[in-house]
């Protein structure tokens, strides 16, 4: 395989595992930036290491594989002694997310088309979260309100977006 | 008891110990750790939705709010409301992450204390040409770029990202700097070059995401569109959702695709690469060209490099000055080859080049061979020239009607002329070659002769100053490119001329 070839190949399955790896590392490493940094560091490793994969086995499994230990990398340079998640956890949360992965795609589509039907006040809600990167005790500054009050609001808002999106899937499933 | 609050809590780090070991225990039953991934899937889908939905929405806001070409909005009067949005979301990134930073270390981490979180540069400025970039409207003149929003005014910028990816900036642009691995173009133009170390390098501008896989690669955004322009490799390009939340699929883009996205079309549409609109290196290649240039022994040799410290020449003795006036974008392009040209006009700041200590040109013979390329059908327009008056010796230019005048003084004292019969054509390089032997002279448009005329010999001269791309009272501009300028005072020979062409044909094959 040329060069040009090898790196189309690690594209395309880099694209299709990517959001199980974004998953991973959000499962397991808290904070948006340090969680995005370890996604980039672990197709940084993939691309380096493209030649050991094993095309026989599924890549997201391999990519998963090395996510674990990007993630235990960086726990380590944080200077922390203990894992937020023990090895074998964090090896089991690896197998789940790759069961996963199938519908994937089609549930991110299904996002997309939920965000759009939210109210107002719940979208305001998560873009101070997820876009200005408010912590909930400055989501509630901003809006008036308590911390507790804040986390149930969003807890609540991601959960309605979640059963928009198995709402959507099931009715287009069924038709 | 676990819920989806307590979830959501411990993946934003926001948990005390005893609810971690809680999480964690609980997490030990298949079913639950099932529902924990599909959390915190949605959480890393909701990050990377509503971020690329607030990019967008911001972009159409400064469009709407300014009802002028952005970039010519910006430039003049700032849309404040959303330069203070971007520098609030910006800002705000650094508080939260080091609180993110603070919760997770309470919460992994017992005891000791957190390590102050260190300011760092997200990218290094490798060099720049001529540049004045801005940060929050003051200079900004550090070795590096911190998180935050950018304005290049004037000139040009390399910088260094992880993974060695060379990223190059060229005026005007406004850009927010947001990871090691990820810039935000707001408008302008930029081109990468992205090793396998720094694959995943994305740049986000307001019509889609940019991923590169290990390529070269060029954007462009202005008024409401993006273009991608994919020299070597693969990209992905993903457009935002539309208006209404019509997902849009993302396109993969390889070597010598390119296309445009705009909110209009379903698709981003094909279009044809423009591989000389970006400048994609500072550095001019030391290759077959030049050496073939050099084995004829000329007297000074321009290559056109991109430099703040003038128009240089080989043998350095000869060097001059880069003129500019008003206009947009730097005094240089991509050159015919990697590396730059002098850009005169064009929306630049080009004015040409001015050599105040010519090369002596005494043997009554001559060649200048030079690559041009033409931006526009105006009419007129000096390659180069020492013709003042009575003073000089040489011109070559456009004449009235468009086509290429080769001019000499003549040792008698008399101006000698001889003009092609057909254009240039528009946008397109093209190796342009006067000769005067002492018998006649001659023009030569890639390597094939297209004018001559007899002509005796030229006239001695060493002290005329030689303008590039303008006559000397600054009218008779260029409009367009020259590269790769030089002058010999023999003439080549037909035969030396299409040697010189291979060449630069080699040297296309090889850099394109």
């Amino acid at each position: 395989m040329d060069e040009n070839h090898k790196r189309e190949e690690f594209a395309r399955a880099w694209l299709m595992a990517e959001p199980s790896v974004s998953a991973y590392v959000f499962a397991s490493v808290a904070g948006f930036h340090d969680a995005e940094d370890v996604v980039q560091q672990v197709a940084q490793t993939l691309a380096r290491r493209f030649d050991d994969y094993d095309a026989d086995r599924p890549f997201v499994g391999w990519a998963l594989w090395i996510a674990k230990s990007r993630v235990i990398d960086f726990y380590r340079t944080q200077g922390r002694n203990q894992l937020v998640f023990s090895e074998v956890l964090l090896q089991r949360l690896a197998d789940t997310i790759a069961e996963q992965s199938e519908g994937r795609s089609t549930r991110r589509e299904a996002l997309e088309a939920c965000l759009s039907e939210l109210p107002k006040n719940s979208r305001k809600l998560l873009d101070l979260r997820y876009v200005d990167e408010l912590s909930t005790a400055e989501v509630a500054q901003a809006i008036g309100s308590t911390g507790g009050s804040v986390r149930v609001l969003l807890s609540r808002v991601r959960s309605a977006l979640a059963d928009c999106i198995e709402r959507r899937i099931s009715s287009e499933g069924a038709s | 008891m676990v819920d989806d609050e307590l979830i959501d809590r411990f993946l934003d780090g926001d948990i005390s110990n005893d609810e971690a070991a809680r999480v964690s225990q609980w997490l030990e039953v298949p079913a639950n750790l099932k529902r924990f991934a599909k959390r915190a899937e949605l959480h890393a889908d909701l990050r990377s939705a509503l971020r690329r939905r607030s990019i967008q929405s911001t972009a159409l806001k400064a469009h709407r709010n300014n009802g002028l070409e952005p970039a010519l909005a910006i430039a003049k009067e700032p849309d404040r409301s959303v330069r203070r949005l971007s520098r609030t979301t910006l800002g705000v990134a650094v508080v939260s992450l080091v609180t993110a930073a603070c919760l997770l270390f309470a919460f992994v981490v017992p005891t000791g204390e957190p390590e102050p979180a260190v300011p760092q540069y997200l990218a290094t400025v490798v060099s720049e040409v001529d540049a004045i970039l801005t940060s929050n409207d003051l200079n900004w003149r550090e070795t590096g770029l911190a998180a935050g929003e950018y304005q290049l005014e004037q000139g040009l910028l390399h910088l260094r990202f992880d993974g060695g990816v060379m990223v190059y900036v060229e005026a005007p642009a406004r850009f927010d700097a947001v990871s090691s691995q990820r810039l935000v173009l707001h408008h302008g133009r930029m081109s990468a070059s992205v090793p396998p170390a720094g694959v995943g390098f994305t740049v986000e501008t307001p019509e889609a995401d940019v991923i590169d896989f290990g390529t070269e690669f060029s954007v462009d955004v202005e008024s409401g569109t993006s273009e991608v322009h994919v020299f070597d490799g693969l990209v992905r390009v993903q457009p935002r959702t539309r208006k209404g939340g019509e997902a849009r699929d993302a396109v993969d883009l390889r070597t010598s695709q390119a296309v445009k996205i705009d909110d209009a079309a379903q698709r981003p549409v094909d279009i044809a690469i423009a591989r000389d609109r970006f400048i994609r290196n500072f550095d001019e290649p030391k290759r077959n060209y030049a050496r073939s240039v050099k084995k004829f022994s000329p007297v000074a040799f321009y290559r056109m490099p991109i430099r703040d410290r003038g128009l240089v020449s080989e043998p350095p003795e000869y060097s001059g000055t880069v003129l500019t006036g008003g206009g947009n974008r730097p005094p240089h392009a991509r050159g015919v080859f990697a590396g730059g040209s002098l850009r005169v006009r064009a929306e630049s700041t080009g004015r040409g080049g001015r050599v105040d200590s010519p090369p002596p040109l005494g043997t009554g013979q001559f060649t200048l061979a030079v690559f041009v390329y033409r931006e526009t059908r105006a009419k007129g327009g000096t390659v180069a020239t020492n013709i003042r008056g009575d003073d000089g010796s040489f011109s070559l230019a456009l004449d009235q009607n468009g086509r290429v005048q080769a001019t000499i003084r003549d040792s008698n004292g008399d101006l000698q002329s001889v003009a092609t019969d057909a254009l240039l054509p528009l946008a397109t390089w093209r190796h342009v070659v006067m000769t005067a032997d002492g018998e006649n002279l001659r023009i030569y448009e890639n390597s094939q002769r297209v004018a001559s005329t007899p002509c005796s010999t030229m006239a001695a001269n060493d002290s005329a100053p030689i303008w590039f791309g303008t006559e000397d009272d600054g009218v008779g501009l260029w409009d367009g490119r020259i590269d790769e300028l030089v002058l010999f005072d023999k003439p080549l020979r037909d035969k030396d001329i299409a040697d010189l062409y291979q060449a630069a044909l080699e040297e296309l094959a090889r850099t394109e």
